[in-house]
């Protein structure tokens, strides 16, 4: 166990700049998730505190320790590949005994630790077999173990699930959750999908071209987005947007107009200006088909998907991107049949022209 | 000149076209024949058609020439009248060829060892350092030279002048002008049997080199840095982690030095022909068949040169085989 900031992390290729500055501190045993479009640094500034990667500028620090010039090897870290990247010639017990007969340490100490691992993670009959003999989720669970037998303090994974089937992603990310709690290391992971993000992570880092946007809880993130590449990254499908116009701002909050349209009703948020253009999200599960007298716009049906367990539905709303909204099976549409949407007032995020967020 | 140029032409020309009309021909009788017949017996003997013409030339500039050979090496220098085991009997006892075989074994060993190391390091080390490529063209220079001319230019390395003079070659100019006397290099006993390999080597590196380099440019970098992870230092990330990975390519570079040592002529003739005990087996039946004009012991030691490479060569088959298994 042992807490990790990165003060100022920066790193150049050449004159590109791919992590710009990135301060973050992650607590002793805490599990954090970094997540970010592709190419957005996630795998540098994981590699970064790994030690496999130079540092440009700005520190690594591990257990309040600059770590910059130590080697991989003396953080007492441990990665995890999104190749696996295991020994090839090697087999499942010499993969996972490597790094521990590097450090020397004695035979018999050796087999009891590499058998305790790998009974804990059911590789106890694959011992003898080559990476090459084994399935995705097997070499998948030998990086694991090899990672874990060397009882590091802090664990990194650079996207370990992304070369597996759906339902093995399930499995193992099951598997981690109940890893992370049982042996209560610092773990550092890398993803790009945001259900692994949500449902793994006590904390989310959101990357986005080598500048942190937000670091919260998955709460935080989901619940008070600070802006609208947030609001629209996190949750899917994703959130809905719609442009607005402060028409008037008073005591009781202000009134929009939403396309074209004055609303009746006062919103209660009052950090705004007359005449001030914004942007309203509300995400598909929070928008839903209500009476004209609540209608905040209309629109017609244009394509509907059924996913078994809810429907989504996206309507098209002029001079507008489609709109997705979320409704039970029971609500039955037909394509361009004309709808009246509206939404609670507490389930609407605001952001002004720069796209920050606006809360009450 | 372009008489020459328009035969060959013409050659190239007959070749394909009987080559085609073979074909042609062969595929049209067999249809004929199936209507015919029609049992399934042309269908069987279709690839034996198709393989004749190769196995026939096989037999006849290959096996023919080794049972030529063998019986040759039974019969007196004029190839004329039958000795018995007399040639065999030489072989045994002659000076000439033990030191020949003594050579031939110390080429062997040293020279696909040493270039096949020097070509590994070479290829690690040009890999980790800027101007790794330019090194690399460097080293590959020599690759573009025939052994002939690589052991002209090793001869002026080795060159001795007469005293009074000034040295041309680089190792008697060296070691005058660190104040000591010139050395006729080639002709010390033993020794300069390393002086002639030095050159294979030189060449064979290179080859080593680049085949080595594009095997470790294979290897996935991510398991390297695992390795570096897991405490492993640059030199066991070497031997424990990149050698054991690209074993099966270390023994192809191995396997196929060793065959061009076997087949070393040029550079022992370019340099010595033979003389102060640098003489191989290939320059020993060189020097007996077509110089001395003895058919039986020329062909003799050919045999034993074949005999030699007969191993190598199963041996090679062999591991080619297990690598398609894998
Ligand atoms: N060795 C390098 N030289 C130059 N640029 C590099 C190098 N390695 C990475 N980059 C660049 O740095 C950026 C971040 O790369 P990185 O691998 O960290 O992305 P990522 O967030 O992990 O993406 P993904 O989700 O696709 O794995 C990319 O734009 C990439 O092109
Ligand atoms: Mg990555």
């Amino acid at each position: 166990m042992s807490s990790i900031k990165l003060d100022n992390l920066t790193k150049k290729y050449g004159e590109i700049d791919v992590i710009k500055g990135v301060n973050i501190e992650i607590k002793s045993g805490e599990f954090v998730v970094i997540v970010g479009p592709s190419g957005c640094g996630k795998s540098t500034m994981l590699r970064m505190i790994a030690g496999l990667e130079k540092i440009t500028n700005g520190n690594v620090l591990i257990d309040g320790k600059v770590v910059n010039d130590i080697e991989p090897a003396k953080r007492d870290v441990a990665m995890v590949f999104q190749s696996y990247a295991l020994y090839p010639h090697l087999s499942v017990f010499e993969n996972i005994a490597f790094g521990l007969k590097i450090a020397k340490l004695n035979k018999d100490l050796i087999k009891t630790k590499v058998s305790q691992v790998a009974s804990a993670l059911e590789l106890s009959d694959q011992l003898n077999k080559l990476p090459k003999q084994l399935s995705g989720g097997q070499r998948q669970r030998v990086a694991i173990a090899r990672a874990m037998v060397r009882e590091p303090k802090v664990f990194l994974f650079d996207e370990p699930l992304s070369n597996l089937d759906a339902g093995l992603r399930v499995n193992t990310r099951i598997e981690l959750a109940k890893l992370h709690q049982s042996i209560s290391a610092t773990m550092v992971y890398v993803t790009h999908d945001q259900v692994e993000a949500l449902t793994l992570a006590e904390k989310i880092v959101v990357l986005n071209e080598g500048v942190v946007e937000q670091y919260g809880t998955p709460m935080e993130l989901y619940f008070k987005p600070v802006n609208k590449f947030i609001a629209g990254f996190i949750g899917s499908p994703k959130m809905n947007f719609i442009d607005a116009k402060v028409v008037e701002v008073n005591k009781k909050g202000c009134k929009l107009n939403i396309l074209d349209k004055v609303i009746d009703s006062y919103f209660s948020f009052q950090n705004v200006k007359c005449d001030q253009g914004l942007s309203l999200g509300i995400r598909p599960e929070n928008l839903t088909v209500v009476s004209q007298r609540d209608c905040l716009f209309n629109g017609s049906v244009e394509i509907i998907e059924y996913l078994g367990e809810y429907n989504l539905i996206y309507i098209r709303i002029p001079q507008q991107e489609l709109l997705c909204i979320k409704v039970d099976i029971k609500l039955s549409f037909n394509v361009s049949d004309d709808v009246c949407l509206g939404a609670q007032s507490e389930n609407i995020h605001v952001f002004n022209e720069d796209g920050l967020s606006i809360y009450e | 000149m372009f008489s020459q140029v328009l035969q060959s032409i013409l050659v190239v020309f007959l070749a394909v076209t009987i080559s085609i009309g073979y074909f042609v021909a062969a595929n049209w009788i067999l249809k004929l024949w199936g209507e015919k017949s029609n049992s399934s017996l042309p269908e069987k003997f279709k690839p034996w058609v198709f393989l004749f013409p190769a196995l026939f030339l096989v037999s006849l500039y290959l096996i023919y020439p080794i049972i030529e050979t063998v019986r040759l090496s039974f019969y007196n220098n004029s190839g004329r009248s039958f000795v018995g085991l007399d040639n065999y009997i030489w072989l045994l006892g002659d000076d000439e060829v033990k030191v020949a075989v003594r050579n031939n074994f110390m080429w062997l060993f040293i020279v696909p060892t040493i270039s096949t190391g020097i070509g590994l390091v070479a290829a690690v080390l040009a890999d980790r350092v800027w101007w790794g490529t330019f090194a690399k063209t460097l080293i590959f220079m020599p690759m573009a030279i025939s052994f002939v001319g690589a052991s002209v230019i090793w001869k002026f390395v080795y060159d001795l002048r007469p005293i009074d003079v000034d040295q041309i070659g680089l190792l008697n100019a060296i070691l005058v002008k660190l104040g000591s006397e010139p050395m006729a290099w080639i002709t010390i006993p033993f020794w300069n049997n390393f002086f002639l390999m030095i050159i294979l080597i030189w060449i064979q590196t290179v080859f080593a080199m680049v085949i080595l380099s594009a095997a470790l440019r294979g290897l996935s970098s991510e398991v390297i840095e695992a390795s570096r992870m897991d405490g492993a230092s640059e030199f066991q990330i070497f031997y424990k982690i990149m050698i054991p990975q690209i074993l099966s390519t270390i023994m192809v570079v191995w396997t196929t030095i060793t065959i061009i040592v076997l087949k070393v002529f040029d550079i022992v003739v370019t340099m010595t022909n033979g003389q102060w005990d640098t003489g191989v087996l290939a320059n020993l039946m060189f020097n007996w068949m077509f110089v001395g004009g003895d058919f039986g012991r020329g062909s003799l030691i050919a045999l034993i040169i074949m005999i030699g490479v007969i191993p190598i060569m199963f041996w090679n088959i062999k591991r080619l085989r297990q690598e398609e298994l894998i």
